[in-house]
């Protein structure tokens, strides 16, 4: 099963790097939406630390959730999800499978970019550390809830704004902890607690998400 | 020999779709070693019938029983045994067609029998091919090249020679008898009569 699972997230990756045009308009959102504050807050470094993290990640919040009608809506158009509801790997795994793939190609590199965007925002290095760690334990989250309304949204034909209704209020959590772990950095505070409920969410979301996703898909899919 | 222990049997039922009753009280058996054919008009019902059989349908009256057990009694042992040929080519148009039926294969656990996939429509000339370059004919081969690389047992097959060259079909029609003589059920939807020993029911 764990081979199967590895193929579906070596097909999205090829299918993800030949179709390119997606992932890279993810991240120019990211960049354009974040090069935007500077732009109309002013540019005094004071302010825009002091906002920086909740700019990273609100942009980030709406980055991910750009694209998220597309994650399941291919294979369901060609059929591909039918067939793999009939194979050996319950839909749950190819849920897991198909967040894995699409949080490698677009939430790590948001990860990954994370620290330049930082600096943009004359973030402290220990505030630019703390972004890219509450990024790395926050956006595969906010993937795997994405997940769910995706999965719901999924026989719709305009589904993206639906898909944001549905999921964006259950994304205030992961915002407010993620926001407020940089911010006791900065302020010199343990961010441990909140890096834990984090990687809580992160666990919760790695063991509900598929269930709800998979019970979506299969809804759709009557 | 017909193999009852391995047919679907059918009492009384009856499935809706957007608010029309596409089947009515419908009770059938379908045998291993015999292909079963459904005809009909468009709209008649057809997929549905097959996607039934499949059970993706669940609000459904009635009972399907395979081996005389409801197929949703154990849902997931039984879809298991189920190969399902849909309207769709499940193709993606940016890989090529070796990679597509490879995805097929692994998840069928079959890489071994690519080869034989691929030469079963001759499609071994455009293995390297994109997708997105071939015809609907050979978009339709290279989805039927999947019958070579499973193990399936129940096959439901939804027009399946769509498209298809009379080379094709034959070709088709072989490997359907082939499986039949190993006690598989061969369920088709088709408008088409193909070159098969088959009960037909007209819905």
């Amino acid at each position: 099963m764990f081979k199967i699972f590895l193929s579906i997230i070596k097909r999205d990756f090829k299918l993800s790097y030949r179709q390119g045009n997606t992932n890279l308009n993810i991240i120019v959102f990211f960049f354009l939406s974040i090069s935007l504050f500077p732009l109309g807050v002013g540019p005094e470094n004071e302010l825009l630390s002091k906002i920086g993290p909740g700019i990273v990640w609100v942009s980030a919040l709406f980055s991910s959730v750009l694209s998220l009608d597309k994650i399941f809506q291919a294979d369901y158009e060609d059929g591909s999800l039918e067939i793999i509801n009939l194979s050996v790997i319950p839909l749950e795994f190819f849920v897991l499978a198909k967040a894995l793939s699409y949080w490698l190609t677009t939430g790590l590199l948001l990860v990954i970019l994370s620290p330049i965007f930082g600096l943009i925002l004359s973030m402290s290095s220990k505030g630019i550390l703390y972004l890219t760690i509450t990024m790395l334990l926050g956006t595969p989250t906010l993937i795997l809830i994405g997940t769910i309304g995706a999965s719901l949204a999924v026989s719709l034909k305009r589904g993206s704004l639906l898909i944001s209704l549905l999921i964006l209020p259950l994304y205030i959590p992961v915002l407010i902890f993620g926001v407020s772990a940089i911010d006791a950095s900065i302020n010199n505070v343990s961010a441990k607690p909140q890096l834990l409920l984090l990687g809580s969410l992160l666990c919760f979301s790695i063991v509900l998400s598929p269930i709800a996703s998979a019970a979506g898909l299969r809804i759709n899919m009557e | 020999m017909i193999d009852h222990e391995n047919s679907i049997i059918l009492e009384n039922v009856s499935c809706d779709r957007g608010n029309r009753t596409v089947i009515k009280n419908l009770s059938l058996k379908i045998s291993s070693g015999k292909s079963f054919t459904i005809k009909g008009q468009n709209g008649s019902g057809k997929s549905t019938f097959l996607r039934m059989l499949a059970g993706f349908q669940k609000s459904i009256n009635g009972k399907i029983l395979f081996k005389g057990k409801s197929i949703f009694s154990n849902q997931q042992e039984y879809q298991n045994k189920i190969f399902y040929l849909s309207e769709n080519n499940p193709i993606k148009n940016t890989l090529s067609c070796y990679e597509n039926l490879f995805f097929w294969a692994e998840i069928e656990g079959m890489e071994n029998q690519l080869q034989t996939a691929l030469e079963f429509q001759n499609l071994e000339n455009y293995k390297n091919l994109p997708a997105k370059f071939l015809s609907m004919g050979q978009k339709r081969r290279l989805n039927l090249s999947r019958l070579a690389i499973t193990q399936k047992k129940i096959w439901l097959l939804d027009e399946p020679i769509n498209g298809l060259d009379k080379e094709s079909v034959l070709k088709l029609c072989k490997v359907i008898e082939a499986h039949l003589a190993n006690q598989g059920i061969v369920v088709i939807a088709t408008h088409v009569d193909l070159n098969l020993e088959t009960d037909t029911f007209y819905l």
